[in-house]
């Protein structure tokens, strides 16, 4: 652990690496501190995803983010999936790994969502086990999200905050809290976000996530399509009193601008965290 | 079958038959800002949406010869037919072309199963394994007495095709903006390659001779070999020359890469 009680260094702020961009970040080695790769999106043999991510890793660090590790879901871990992990964490050297608190699919099929988990005493077990066996696996702790969710199960004996909180203890494992997913959750399911921010152990939160989302009705959806809110960045800023230096940066997947918008955005992340950081130091 | 089997089969049957019946409603909390069955349906809505627009991506031709609302059709067809059995989205449109060849309706216009695997090609060229190629000076160093007894390999993201259809054309006028040609089968299929050189993807159509020496060559036959066959296909005195030919325009386009 460093001075500041993390397992892991505080890289600054980043973002997702997006294919939109590799050109301009080689090209013009914008002031971004380090980026978020999708695993799976360079779990291929070849061609240009590895070309630009091999030359971008040479001056940015790089942590990788999963989509399809399904940790909780009924089947068994996909080993192959979990082979290719290993082999493409080989070839980047990220930072750290990390994956969602959900399950993707279940007898071999892939919906290619962030699923909800019921939160009982079944699924803590089974999570955890699962979380162990790839930390043996990959000879290193992984990052566990949190999900937004549209739905919650009538057998949930758990907050998703208990449950999130007990899976990374009796796991070992780190979190990587997504702040706009917490934010998207409470008003789905009508909890109080600062609860749930307070609940989380703080040595474990090692990465932030930001985004923007949409509505559907009277539900909110994570869609990664616009700028982060004023309640998200106010959330953050509540995350940074609690947390301390936590390495955080912004995902946007869709209706993705040019560098230059999204650097502003995150020195936005950066003007509300460094007064705080500061604050804290003192 | 433990409760969170349960709980998770039931919700991905509703994911993937979300009309009929399931058990899963009961499963979710409903409450005033939106029921069991409108919570199950953003899963449901985003499942489709997700996996189409995989599909828009890697046949962007295909959509726009059949139009949007046809190839939604198509999408939705498709995405029942065949559910992703892939952590990556990367692979979900790998049966597309089979299913349109094989659909009662799509395989009336073969044009489509043609473009749709000539797209896939270019798809999986893409992120092909890198590997080096050999280089024409490679192939000055190779001693005269050696040329008999070599074989040589083929790029991994070189891919041999054959339409009847005029699918690549079709795909450049549409690449290009431009209005495509009326589809046209041709009265035998055509050759094809398409491969990828360093970054750049590439295609054209091959002859009949040069069709046969690829084929051989990725059937490992030697050089000799080659030019033993080819002799049924052009008069003996041509084809030392028009082998080495060959071979020459293979190694510029980086086809090969060893021998």
């Amino acid at each position: 652990m460093n001075a500041n009680g993390k397992t892991h260094p505080h890289l600054g702020f980043g973002l997702g690496l997006r294919t939109t961009h590799y050109q301009a970040i080689l090209n013009e080695r914008p002031a971004i501190d380090w980026f978020e790769v999708l695993s799976e999106n360079y779990m291929v043999a070849g061609g240009k995803p590895l070309h630009f991510l091999d030359r971008i890793r040479a001056h940015y660090p790089v942590v990788m983010h999963g989509v399809s590790l399904s940790i909780g879901s009924a089947d068994p871990l996909n080993k192959h999936y979990l082979r290719d992990l290993k082999a493409l964490a080989g070839r980047v050297e990220p930072r750290w790994i990390s994956d969602h608190l959900c399950w993707t699919g279940v007898q071999r099929k892939n919906m290619h969502d962030l699923l909800p988990l019921p939160y009982t005493e079944e699924a803590l077990q089974h999570v955890v086990a699962r979380i162990r066996q790839v930390q043996d696996f990959l000879g290193r702790r992984i990052l566990i999200e949190n999900v937004s969710s549209y739905l919650t199960y009538v057998d949930s004996a758990l907050s998703e905050w208990e449950f999130l909180r007990a899976v990374a203890e009796a796991a070992d494992c780190l979190l990587l809290v997504d702040i706009n997913n917490i934010y998207v959750s409470a008003q789905n399911h009508q909890f109080d976000p600062v609860e749930y921010i307070n609940a989380l152990p703080a040595e474990r939160v090692q990465q932030f996530h930001l985004a923007g989302h949409s509505y559907n009705g009277p539900m909110i959806i994570d869609t990664h399509d616009a700028p982060v809110i004023d309640p998200v960045w106010a959330l953050y800023e509540h995350a940074v009193r609690r947390f301390g230096r936590v390495s955080t940066m912004i995902e946007r997947d869709d209706n993705i601008p040019e560098l230059p918008e999204l650097i502003q955005e995150l020195n936005h992340a950066r003007a509300i965290a460094e007064p705080l950081y500061r604050e804290r130091a003192a | 079958m433990t409760l969170l089997q349960n709980t998770q089969r039931d919700f991905q049957n509703y994911l993937l038959h979300p009309s009929g019946a399931n058990p899963i409603e009961q499963q979710v909390v409903s409450d005033a800002r939106a029921d069991a069955r409108r919570r199950l349906d953003i899963y449901a809505e985003a499942y489709r949406m997700r996996l189409e627009e995989a599909l828009e991506e890697d046949f962007e031709a295909l959509h726009t010869l059949l139009g949007d609302d046809q190839f939604h059709a198509l999408c939705l067809g498709y995405i029942d037919a065949h559910p992703s059995q892939h952590p990556s989205l990367r692979h979900f449109g790998q049966h597309m072309s089979e299913f349109l060849h094989r659909h009662v309706l799509y395989s009336k216009q073969p044009v489509l199963a043609e473009l749709a695997a000539f797209e896939w090609a270019m798809v999986s060229a893409f992120d092909a394994a890198d590997s080096d190629v050999i280089t024409p000076d490679d192939v000055a160093r190779i001693p005269a007495g050696d040329w008999a007894s070599l074989r040589f390999a083929a790029h991994t993201s070189a891919q041999r095709l054959e339409f009847f259809w005029n699918a690549p054309a079709l795909w450049s006028a549409i690449r290009n903006k431009e209005t495509p040609p009326a589809p046209q089968r041709g009265e035998k299929p055509q050759a094809w390659l398409v491969w990828r050189q360093e970054l750049k993807i590439y295609f054209r159509p091959l002859s009949v001779e040069e069709a046969w020496s690829w084929d051989a060559v990725c059937a490992h036959c030697n050089f000799a070999e080659v030019c033993a066959g080819l002799c049924r296909l052009l008069p003996a005195q041509k084809v030392p020359h028009y082998a080495a030919g060959l071979l020459q325009r293979w190694v510029s386009e980086g086809l090969i890469k060893s021998f």
